[in-house]
């Protein structure tokens, strides 16, 4: 049961990436970005095929950030330059991908597997040695739980922090505040001189980039990497920043980016719970689905239960869509 | 200042035929003039703005601003030079950012987007101070979405964030007139108090006779596409809303004879 629950907290901490990246799509830029479907693999391709060439792991994860970055300017180029519809351009983007990937993983064999010494495992061991001597000792005061879980949650836990604040203070840039603007009113923002194409691509790469990481961590964690993978991450990103959303508010900016981080650690929490039982194993992206329907849908009943007409601004906050 | 040769600007209709909505116009400003334009709809008075913004680009002609020639440089490069407030009280302003955020977009502009503190010290403490001049206790609220501010105190806000750094042109579109009539003075009142204050170059498109006759020192009115009454500093202090009305009533009248005429042709030669 607690390790159940530590690997959970180490899922959501490995997946606050991706919510990050859904939070930049979906909340600033107002629309569900389904480019991270196919850039959550691609980053899992790209580290897999790294380091099967023989690079190091942080090479590895960070040629997946730039190559998930590559694709969500792709998808915001298609937006920008070219006028095709947020949605379909991330289909679009998503669609090509799946071959992209293919041809990266480059064989007939969908499945790859990493060789042991190619994970994050030892750097996790070694924190959870750093932190309780030796891990003798932590079995001896655990008492049942896997040290290198505790290591493993330590250290995706620092990584997240790490990136919030990092994207945190990058949102309080004059480009960063130009990105959150060009997301709410691109007249306004076009009127300060800000080149709002050029904010909704870097949004998009930003975004993307997330996603890749989150795909690579995952990947690593996993030990394997498939074909096939990815589908429905825009429902587990938009899951994690709707709980979020819903248990930290949507008052203050720094609040609502660290929330999506957080609501990603309690939807990796509550995933685990669930899948304590076998039987629920396969239902993960139905539940997943159901639950996102859920939160679009019961803050109107609500609202109409209270009485009176929707305010705009609340309903445009719940959809976010085109 | 700004120099407007021959300007052009038509649009497709359906039907395949281009309606004009500027023809051949001619306008030189002074550094420091305050021009008011008046017209009925559709007489090229905001098409007018839209291509000096830089949101639409103009068929033939030349737009220079100071000397640089921006007929064809492209919209968010212009607003480094030229401020705008919107009719829509609802297009200047970020509604869900703070006044605060709001403001610090404002500073960037002419100066660019990098990876600058968007908000230091200095200019929270210079923020405050220019709230407060205004004297409608925007001060009190810098930390609250904008949605959850007034038409008016929006546009209040949008005429500071447009004027934060001294644009050479300040275009304003109709900029009182989503507003109630009270509201409407107080955002004039302050709108000329702030172009008086920071002696600004401003272009003001306005629907309210009232305030054409009471501001700017030059006075334009548009009919059809061209600018068909040019007065300025006495003469226009002498001018009354009751003569402008006229003026447009007459306007209107011709325009009804140059239609009958056109039917009665139509009538007689098709």
């Amino acid at each position: 049961m607690v390790t159940m629950l530590l690997s959970g907290l180490v899922m959501g901490f490995i997946f606050a990436p991706l919510a990050l990246g859904v939070y930049i799509s979906y909340r600033l830029l107002r629309f569900a970005d389904i480019t991270v479907d196919g850039s959550f693999l691609l980053g899992g391709v790209v580290v897999a095929a790294l380091l099967k060439e023989g690079y190091g792991t942080v090479t590895g994860l960070l040629v997946a950030q730039v190559a998930g970055a590559l694709a969500g300017m792709m998808t915001g180029l298609l937006i920008t330059r070219f006028g095709i519809r947020r949605i379909l351009a991330g289909i679009l983007v998503m669609t090509a991908l799946y071959s992209i990937n293919q041809h990266i993983l480059g064989m007939t064999d969908p499945r790859y597997f990493f060789p042991a010494e190619h994970s994050l495992r030892p750097l996790s061991e070694s924190i959870a040695m750093a932190l309780y001597g030796s891990l003798d000792a932590m079995e001896f005061l655990g008492g049942g739980f896997l040290p290198e879980t505790v290591g493993a949650a330590v250290m995706y836990g620092g990584a997240t922090v790490i990136l919030s604040a990092a994207l945190l203070l990058f949102f309080h840039t004059r480009l960063g505040l130009a990105i959150r603007g060009a997301g709410g009113n691109e007249t306004a923002v076009r009127a300060m001189g800000a080149n709002v194409s050029l904010m909704i691509v870097l949004a998009l790469a930003l975004s993307n980039a997330a996603a890749a990481l989150t795909g690579a961590l995952f990947a690593l964690e996993l030990g394997s990497v498939e074909v096939g993978g990815g589908v429905g991450m825009i429902v587990t990103g938009l899951a994690s920043v709707m709980i979020g959303g819903a248990l930290f508010g949507r008052q203050r900016f720094s609040l609502q980016l660290v929330s999506a981080a957080a609501g990603s650690v309690l939807f990796a929490v509550l995933i685990s719970l669930i899948t304590l039982n076998d039987r629920f194993s396969e239902d993960i992206k139905l539940f997943t689905a159901i639950f996102v329907v859920l939160a679009l849908v019961v803050p109107r009943w609500v609202r109409r239960l209270r009485g009176g007409a929707e305010s705009l601004n609340a309903r445009t906050c719940a959809e976010g869509e085109d | 200042m700004l120099a407007i040769r021959h300007v052009e600007k038509s649009y497709p209709v359906s039907g395949g035929e281009n309606v004009a909505a500027l023809r051949n116009v001619d306008l030189h400003c002074e550094r420091g003039s305050f021009v008011v334009i008046v017209g009925a709809n559709g007489s090229g008075k905001s098409t007018l703005l839209n291509v000096l913004a830089g949101s639409e680009f103009v068929d033939q002609g030349s737009i220079t601003l100071g000397a640089v020639d921006i007929t064809r440089v492209p919209e968010h490069r212009r607003a480094a030079m030229i401020g705008r407030v919107f009719q829509d009280p609802f297009q200047g302003t970020i509604a869900e950012m703070s006044v605060r955020d709001n403001l610090a977009l404002a500073a960037c502009r002419g100066e660019g987007f990098s990876l600058r503190w968007a908000l230091p010290r200095g200019l929270r403490e210079e923020m405050r101070e220019r709230v407060a001049v205004l004297g409608i206790g925007l001060e009190d609220r810098l930390d609250q979405p904008v949605s959850s501010l007034s038409g008016g105190q929006r546009q209040i806000l949008t005429m500071l964030m447009a004027t934060w750094h001294k644009p050479r042109l300040l275009l304003l579109d109709e900029h009182t007139a989503a507003l109630d009539p009270r509201s409407a003075d107080l955002v004039m009142n302050l709108t000329g108090r702030i172009i008086a204050d920071r002696s600004l170059t401003v272009l003001m498109v306005t629907h309210s006779m009232h305030h054409a006759v009471h501001f700017g020192q030059r006075l334009l009115m548009m009919h059809r596409g061209r600018i068909v009454l040019d007065i300025r500093d006495g003469e226009k202090r002498r001018a009354r809303p009751s003569e402008l009305v006229a003026r447009f009533e007459e306007l209107r009248r011709m325009d009804r004879i140059d239609e009958s005429v056109a039917a009665l042709l139509r009538e007689q030669y098709l």
